[in-house]
This record gives structure tokens, C-alpha cells and sequence, in this order.
């Protein structure tokens, strides 16, 4: 396998209201050829997802418009970690802010790199016997625009939703895959 | 649950090799929204699940410059225009790895992001064996090289985050479980 080294890195943002950064990486392989790509997301992104179970095996569920397929999708809640913020308490963070619910117990299932050219990395978690806190979800503003709303699915629906497209994010269905099973006997 | 309204403000931004298209929509609470989206839209990919008779899995090792490691992918690419998403399978699976499919079935698609414009189908080939012709591209043997790999290490892998197509796994899940038994 031929080694790549980093020689150049050019970045820009793109869009108006939902930026997208856009970050050209140049490489040189052992025999002198250059290579551009261009790849998407920050540097050392970091987002993450809760893969939320309430104490009767409801699965917590956020309906979005999503602007990409232009459709509602039954995503799990999630989203972008602060600077240095630690994976499993932004994950938490997302999980109470986006739909009310606070976890009993959380476990780390993996990371996802989601596209071959994209920097980011996911981090999953799946979380049980969740239940609602008492001020409900604080949506931002991106997600009150895209009119984000809670909804309690069956397990079968999920993994269904994440086999059929209806889910953008469906890592964390793969990763769980043989417990969700197991808790659906 | 009705789609949001599509105005026609759209702008198309080209940067080196991606395109990042803005979208424009009249949201539910009446506000219009402009949305950053990659790839250009209706962009359709394949990745195949490739099997030999042995029930070994067939993928492409490469440098992916995203995570910037070398991860073990399903063999595939674009579709092209007319071409039906197991033909361009059968075709991506032949030019980058050598190997021939025997049958071919569909498994189902994915958008791999929120902002994502592209579709990414995915579909199972069996009885795939090495029998390359022309078209097994020498540029493409410098930059990926070809490994047998099992259905349990796919799976490994799918999950462990060394591939990114990891979604296709997913799809196919309870049959590959029930072919590595």
C-alpha cells in the first residue's frame, strides 16, 4: 500500500444560513506523484448520537426534514460535540437537549467515519431506561427551523427505518444490532 | 407529513473536485431556510457486497483521505446515466477488483448524511470469481489492492469503524449471519 503525505491543506466554507466546510487535502505517494482531494467536515470534528431506549423498549426518535434527501427522517438525537468536550457527556448533552429524556445508563457501541472523505468522526452510544426530564426538549434553532419533533418507535421500526433509508444516520441499528434483538424476544 | 416547499434560489458552489449545493425551503413555520448540501443532486452510487463460492467477501483496500487510513471498502463507484444499479455493481466490481459476479440482487439504498444530495445503492453479488479483462483498470491496481476478507471480519469491520460503507452491512445483515453459519 502506497503511503500518502500530507504536503498542502486549503480550507473554505461554504453556504449561507447551514455552512459546510470544505477542506481541500493535497498528498505525495513515494514515487513523486501529487494527489488533490477534496473532503468535507472540520478537521477533528466530532459529533455523536444516542441510540435511546425507554424502560418498555420504545426507542427515542427525532423526525426531521432533512435538506439532503428531502424527505422527514426518524433519526436518532445527536449532533455536533463542543471543543474538548468529553464523547459520552455530548452525547448526553444531545440526548436532553434535542428530545427531554435523560439516560439511566449508557454504553459506548463505536465510531463511524460515516463517508471516505469526510474528517469527522461519529461516536454512538446506545442508552437505556431513559426517561423524560421535567423542562422537555431545548432545540436550537436549526433544529426548531427544521421542525424537529420526539417520537417513540418500536425497535422492530427502527431497524426496519434504518434498512429502508428512513434513518441518515443508521451506524449505531448496525452496532446494536444482536442486543436489539435479543431485548425484542 | 408533507415535504418542505423547494423555492427555485439554488446555488451551486464547485471547489476543486465537490460541488456544495444550497438549497432554498419554505419551512413549516414560514421562514425560508438555505441549506448547504454536497454532491450534485440525483448523484448515484453502488457498492457491492461480493462473495466468492467460498463465501469469502471480496473488498478494495485503499487510503481514505477523509479519516486519512487504510480501510477495507466495498468495491464500487458511480452509475452511470441508463445503467441499471446491478449492471454498474457487476461493472465497479469487474473494474476494480477483477472479479466476476455470478448472480446479482439488490439490497437496498442509503444517503450516508442529512446533507447529502447522492444515493448510495447497495447490492449482494455471489459466485464472484477472478477473471479480469481490459477494463480491470492498471491505475486503479496502484491505488487498491484487492483482499479476501470473511463475512465475520466484514462485519468486524462494518462495525469497528474500518469501512465506510458500513450501511450496506446493515442492510444485509441477517443474510450474511445466516451464510458465514
Amino acid at each position: 500500500m502506497k503511503k500518502f503525505t500530507r504536503t498542502e491543506t486549503i480550507r473554505q466554507t461554504v453556504g449561507l444560513r447551514f455552512k459546510h466546510d470544505i477542506v481541500i487535502k493535497k498528498f505525495r505517494t513515494e514515487d513523486g506523484l501529487e494527489h488533490e482531494f477534496t473532503t468535507w467536515g472540520n478537521e477533528g470534528g466530532r459529533a455523536g448520537a444516542v441510540l435511546a431506549l425507554t424502560p418498555d423498549k420504545q426507542v427515542v426518535t427525532v423526525r426531521q426534514f432533512r435538506a439532503g434527501p428531502e424527505r422527514w427522517m426518524y433519526d436518532i438525537p445527536g449532533g455536533g460535540f463542543e471543543k474538548g468536550e468529553d464523547p459520552e457527556a455530548g452525547a448526553r448533552r444531545e440526548l436532553a437537549e434535542e428530545t427531554g429524556y435523560r439516560p439511566g445508563s449508557m454504553t459506548f457501541l463505536g465510531t463511524s467515519s460515516r463517508d471516505g472523505y469526510c474528517n469527522m468522526t461519529w461516536y454512538f452510544y446506545l442508552a437505556t431506561d431513559c426517561v423524560p426530564l421535567e423542562q422537555g426538549a431545548v432545540l436550537d434553532a436549526e433544529e426548531l427551523e427544521q421542525g424537529a419533533e420526539t417520537q417513540l418507535i418500536s425497535i422492530a421500526q427502527l431497524i426496519a427505518n434504518a434498512k429502508t433509508d428512513k434513518m441518515s444516520d443508521p451506524h449505531a441499528v448496525l452496532m446494536a444490532y444482536d442486543t436489539l434483538k435479543e431485548l425484542m424476544k | 407529513m408533507k415535504p418542505w416547499k423547494r423555492l427555485p434560489q439554488t446555488t451551486v458552489d464547485k471547489i476543486s473536485y465537490r460541488t456544495v449545493v444550497t438549497k432554498t425551503f419554505e419551512m413549516p413555520d414560514g421562514q425560508t431556510g438555505q441549506f448547504g448540501t454536497i454532491w450534485p443532486e440525483g448523484q448515484v452510487f453502488v457498492a457491492v457486497i461480493a462473495l466468492t463460492p467460498e463465501r469469502q467477501v471480496i473488498v478494495a483496500r485503499m487510503f481514505r483521505v477523509g479519516p486519512e487510513q487504510v480501510m477495507d471498502e466495498l468495491p464500487g463507484g458511480y452509475v452511470d446515466a441508463g445503467e441499471t444499479v446491478e449492471a454498474a455493481g457487476q461493472r465497479e466490481l469487474l473494474e476494480e477488483t477483477g472479479y466476476r459476479a455470478g448472480t446479482v440482487r439488490y439490497l437496498g439504498k442509503n444517503h450516508k448524511d442529512a446533507y447529502m444530495n447522492a444515493t448510495w445503492h447497495f447490492v449482494l453479488a455471489t459466485d464472484c470469481v477472478y477473471q479480469p479483462d481490459t477494463s480491470h483498470q492498471a491505475e486503479a491496481e496502484e491505488h487498491i489492492e484487492t483482499q479476501l476478507i470473511s463475512i465475520d471480519q466484514l462485519i468486524a469491520n462494518a462495525r469497528e469503524d474500518r469501512m465506510t460503507d458500513a450501511v450496506g452491512v446493515l442492510i444485509a445483515y441477517d443474510e450474511l449471519r445466516a451464510l458465514a453459519n
